[in-house]
């Protein structure tokens, strides 16, 4: 991992938890590229649209166990 | 997004589903259905309600034996198995569980208790004053105030810890669960009746009060089995769109509940079943102290569980087994509310209904202060 690479693992969380943490994630870290983990299409979708909300773009890919990695970049 | 590409139709409905219109349109078409459900049969203002209908099937089950709220309902089972068909058509039934099984149990439980002593659940608070009763505007306010506290300890880190994938199995048990009490509407066996020739169950069924009024099994389980398709697209939650508001700025889910509110309204106008007013509304009471005070509760035990009790209908059919669990506390919670008197009528709040609240504040406030765990 690189200084400029920051994944934060919210799998298995309830709402709003994967959300909440890649708003707070996406609002204070100094990383150019931040990968968020989560388990399920819900959280997929909440977290994408919680951090196109405090200006990041994101796009979606499938995990090979299921989950998905929302990836944003500045 | 592998697999998909090919089926068109079926990505653009996805697609379509988790755009802004989706709990919007899921929003609006419950708030169709509901009243039409009324019209049909259903209690006054109760076309939906996963709190009432949870604690009718409780009594139609002997955990309870309040007379007039007995019956299965077949929105309830609709709801999880058009969860559980819109989850196996898009891949989304994704067997979990293991996340704080035994706290969800509690704040399901709680959740149940605080609904029965406001009489309804979100989505019915929410049709109640689509029906014009007011005392529902007490209810909404304690329910926001209820999801206000859950987000202060959100806020904070709170946290039931992770859920993990398990066995297809395990996904099936509710799903299962909900064909079998279908059956026992169905086959409604009795093993007899006592000296006074009163049914002595397992099943039993009101033969007055809200329990005894109902549309047709058919035309209601069509009605779940919509409904919960298409909350399960839309991820529509009654609960979220208020936290979502608090927590984020987000109106994303909340659109729906506005949705439901203006169709419902409109249905209910056309309908005849408009009543303006705060006294003599169906199936409600005026003590609106407690219509605060059961909500905040609610609403409190609702936001830490993640959701409300509908979207823990839908995820139970989609695998979730904590919401399963979830649903079963309130199952359990809805027997003790009557057997224990804790549950209101129309004439208000029952004998133990504000100690209930109170110990189920303490409760919710233990569980918040100490579940908390922090995202790695």
């Amino acid at each position: 991992m690189t200084d400029d690479l920051l994944t934060v693992d919210c799998s298995g969380l309830s709402c709003p938890e994967p959300a909440l943490t890649a708003r707070k994630v996406l609002t204070s870290t100094d990383a150019k590229i931040v990968e968020i983990l989560v388990d399920s299409t819900t959280s997929q979708n909440n977290v994408l649209r919680a951090g196109e909300r405090v200006g990041w773009s994101g796009e979606t890919e499938e995990r090979g166990d299921g989950g998905f990695r929302v990836v944003f970049r500045r | 997004m592998a697999k998909n590409t090919g089926r068109s139709s079926l990505k653009g409905l996805k697609s379509f589903f988790t755009s802004r219109w989706g709990p919007i349109v899921t929003g609006a078409i419950i708030g169709i259905l509901a009243p039409l459900l009324v019209f049909w049969g259903n209690p006054g203002n109760m076309g939906i309600c996963v709190a009432c209908f949870t604690r009718d099937i409780a009594g139609a089950l002997g955990m309870h034996r309040a007379g007039v709220v007995q019956y299965i309902r077949p929105e309830i089972i609709g709801i999880v198995l058009g969860a559980l068909v819109a989850g196996l058509l898009f891949r989304e039934f994704r067997p979990k569980g293991g996340s704080a099984p035994l706290v969800r149990f509690i704040l399901g439980f709680f959740a149940m208790v605080g609904a029965l002593v406001f009489l309804g659940c979100p989505w019915r608070a929410y049709l109640r004053l689509a029906g014009g009763d007011l005392n529902a505007l007490f209810g909404i306010l304690g329910l926001i105030i209820g999801i206000g506290i859950g987000v202060v300890f959100l806020r904070n880190g709170f946290s039931l810890g992770r859920a993990r994938p398990t066995r297809t199995a395990v996904g099936w048990i509710m799903p299962i669960a909900m064909i079998a009490l279908l059956i026992l509407l169905l086959v409604a066996p009795l093993f007899g009746r006592d000296a006074d020739g009163n049914p002595v169950g397992p099943i039993f069924f009101s033969e007055s009060g809200p329990g005894s009024q109902y549309a047709f099994w058919v035309i209601a389980l069509v009605v779940g089995l919509a409904i919960g398709f298409l909350a399960q697209r839309s991820r529509f939650c009654t609960v979220g769109g208020i936290r979502d508001v608090i927590l984020m700025r987000d109106r994303h889910l909340l659109n729906g509940i506005i949705a439901l509110v203006v169709f419902a309204f409109i249905t209910n106008l056309i309908l005849g079943q408009f009543h303006l007013g705060i006294a003599d509304q169906p199936v409600a009471h005026t003590n609106q102290w407690w219509n605060v005070l059961g909500m905040v509760l609610s609403g409190f035990a609702f936001t830490l569980s993640g959701g409300c009790p509908g979207r823990h209908l839908i995820m139970s059919g989609e695998g979730n087994a904590d919401s399963g669990v979830f649903v079963i506390g309130m199952l359990v919670g809805a027997g003790f509310a009557h057997q224990f008197s804790m549950a209101s009528s129309g004439a208000g709040p029952g004998a133990f209904g504000p100690m209930a609240v109170g110990v189920g504040l303490a409760v919710c406030l233990a569980i918040g202060l100490t579940m908390r765990q922090t995202a790695s």
